[in-house]
């Protein structure tokens, strides 16, 4: 409980350059069964929109035209999920450092969370039917911030999603 | 003052039976209105009159009966030897309720109109755990009630600092029960106080309240039947009384803001002692919280040019809370002198805030807020066009709300600003409601830095705090300058062994 040492801080500026810093982490890849599974995600969604697509084109036989467009539409919607999908599995990415974890995801809008170990509440390891086929965890990090600041790394082999849960849970009795 | 001994199983204080009745009735009126209507209205042959008194009579009974019971068998004690506070409740069957110490996170008071009319508390423990998020205890004597708080927040301390030998606790512990009852300060704001703040806050949301009512009105009972839409009459005659009908919603929603805001915040009351904040205000539901400085996550003050003028400042004060639901744990106390916002600041962060470093945003949040409202500009014009209005009338027009945007969000982007000190980071936004929210460092649960393709050349991002009170956003800002600031946030959240709650 003791009060920060006020005097290590005087100067900020110069002190702030020589600190750690977050971006130069070499961040972990994720695995690459994670791709398949947002593959097969949406290639599950594919398969029902070309289907109603499918059904409507049987009532709309008079309006060719609007069944183009709509399915031109949707043609453009998956092409252009599938390679958000591959974006995304190359750009997500995970590091540990001595005292934080550092998670980053989203390709066009990209979002790079740092948490402190002292600030995690817990962590666990969950696996949904798909996981399991595809032998992949996601490894779910809880803080007192909310959902905002809640990380969430999918598709890791299961060991590393067990080794890292348990090294964080290690790390964070340390602080406590 | 008697001493109360809390150790052994206890009731509420006996006019607590009248409370359980009284709700209990409430209850039943409330169900059952309309049965009594059907009979009001319509005629009825004398015997199913006198039957139906008689059921109305054994319900009295049942629900009579009933009250005694569960007061009687409300019964709460503090168990020292097993480190838990004990309710037992329950009419036909039996309800227990442990709360361990440590598990406690409040002990708060609430009164509603009928608790103040027999001069009774509500004791509200809040606690940590999953089964029950909070446990009330509805009718006991203040003095009854403060010496039940008083003793459960010791023993929650207690339970949390004796696994170490805290002597500095000790130390502290018997001037602090000495200054106990005298608080450091008080502040109290008064009626014609709120009443400047009604005034002066944003009538919209009055007229917004009556809206919502005046259509849940309209679905029940269909208004239209009574009102017909088409009133017959000159055009002249629709447009004078529809700028009337405007008005006078203005006035009544002023109206009913200021109803609002003193309903809601009567008798606003702020006491501070050595170790927290008592809170206490409302009218219908009366609420009394002791915050203690530990469990503030974040504060925020705001006021808007006219409110800042009559020295009127608003604050509020968000709590941890491990669930999502951050409204709720908020407080908000308005109509403060900017004295007392200081002194509730040093309270909070024993400290004053002085910022070394300030953060500004990139251009590009000005240019991006000015293109988004020209939005509404660029259809007035093509919709204009479609029609055929005056081509002077819809130039002047759009010019003129071209100007005020531009002026808008010139003055908005000027004031949006991120300061940080050693210890606290201070945003500051708003054109009219202007607010500071404060965030002590080491508070910080994890930042998030969020970045659109369209940033990264520019090498501008969006910023996000996340704390245990909610989040503060800062958008827009040059990489370059805030990649250090991250550094040093989660050097000095991971260097300090604080606990942040």
């Amino acid at each position: 409980m003791d009060p920060v040492r006020s005097g290590d801080f005087s100067n900020l500026e110069v002190d702030v350059a020589s600190l750690p810093q977050y971006e130069q982490v070499k961040l972990h890849s994720l695995s690459k069964k994670y791709l398949l599974k947002l593959h097969i995600n949406t290639s599950i969604s594919l398969t029902f929109f070309m289907g109603g697509i499918l059904v409507a084109s049987f009532f709309l036989a008079g309006y060719q035209l609007i069944f183009w467009l709509v399915f031109g539409f949707f043609v453009l919607l998956f092409g252009w999920s599938y390679y958000n999908n591959y974006q995304l599995a190359k750009r997500n990415g995970y590091g540990l450092r001595e005292r934080d974890v550092i998670y980053r995801r989203g390709f066009i809008f990209e979002k790079v969370t740092v948490v402190p170990f002292n600030r995690i509440q817990h962590v666990s390891v969950e696996r949904n039917f798909l996981d399991k086929l595809l032998n992949i965890s996601t490894l779910k990090i809880f803080t007192a911030g909310g959902s905002g600041s809640d990380v969430n790394i999918p598709g890791l082999p299961p060991e590393t999603a067990t080794a890292l849960k348990e090294e964080i849970s290690e790390r964070i009795s340390g602080h406590a | 003052m008697p001493e109360y001994d809390f150790s052994q199983p206890q009731r509420q204080s006996k006019v607590g039976l009248i409370l359980i009745f009284g709700t209990a009735l409430f209850h039943l009126v409330r169900n059952l209105w309309v049965v009594v209507i059907y009979f009001l209205v319509r005629e009825v042959d004398r015997q199913i009159m006198l039957l139906t008194i008689l059921g109305l009579f054994v319900v009295l009974l049942l629900t009579l009966a009933y009250s005694v019971l569960a007061f009687l068998n409300f019964k709460f004690h503090i168990d020292e030897k097993n480190r838990e506070f004990v309710l037992r409740k329950g009419v036909v069957s039996t309800d227990v309720i442990n709360i361990p110490f440590e598990k406690i996170q409040q002990v708060n008071f609430r009164r509603n109109l009928l608790q103040r009319l027999i001069g009774v508390y509500s004791v509200v423990i809040e606690t940590a755990g999953s089964q029950d998020k909070e446990i009330e205890i509805k009718a006991l004597f203040q003095e009854k009630a403060n010496e039940l708080s008083e003793r459960l927040m010791e023993l929650k301390e207690a339970e949390i600092f004796g696994g170490r030998e805290d002597l500095e606790a000790a130390a502290e512990e018997s001037p602090e029960k000495a200054t106990f009852k005298k608080p450091k300060w008080e502040y109290h704001v008064s009626l014609l106080t709120l009443i400047k703040l009604g005034l002066s806050s944003n009538y919209l949301r009055g007229v917004g309240l009556i809206l919502a009512f005046y259509f849940t009105l309209r679905d029940q009972f269909m208004l239209d039947e009574v009102f017909p839409n088409e009133i017959p009459g000159q055009q002249e005659f629709v447009e004078k009384s529809s700028f009337v009908f405007i008005m006078g919603l203005l006035l009544f929603g002023m109206v009913i803001t200021v109803a609002e805001t003193v309903i809601k915040y009567y008798d606003l009351n702020l006491k501070q002692f050595h170790e927290s904040l008592q809170v206490e205000m409302g009218l219908r539901n009366n609420t009394k919280v002791n915050i203690r400085s530990s469990r503030v996550q974040m504060l925020e003050v705001s006021t808007n040019p006219v409110q800042k003028f009559l020295d009127l400042y608003t604050l509020k004060i968000s709590l941890a809370s491990s669930q999502d639901d951050l409204e709720k744990s908020r407080i908000k106390m308005p109509g403060l002198s900017p004295e007392v916002v200081k002194q509730v600041q040093k309270f909070i962060f024993k400290q004053e805030s002085s910022e070394k470093v300030t953060i500004l945003p990139h251009k590009i949040v000005l240019w991006r807020k000015f293109s988004r409202g020209s939005i509404p500009a660029v259809l007035g014009l093509v919709v204009g066009f479609i029609f055929q209005f005056p081509t002077l009338l819809l130039g002047g027009l759009v010019s003129v709300y071209l100007i005020l945007l531009s002026l808008y969000n010139y003055f908005y982007f000027q004031r949006l600003k991120l300061g940080l000190d050693k210890d606290i980071l201070v945003k500051t936004s708003g054109l009219w409601n202007r607010k500071e929210q404060f965030l002590e460092i080491y508070r910080l649960q994890a930042v998030s830095v969020r970045q659109p393709l369209w940033y990264k050349r520019r090498g501008i991002v969006n910023l996000t705090f996340h704390s245990a009170g909610g989040d503060i956003s800062f958008n827009g800002v040059r990489k370059k300058e805030v990649t250090p600031l991250v550094n040093f946030l989660m050097y000095r959240v991971e260097s300090i062994e604080r606990s942040w709650m």
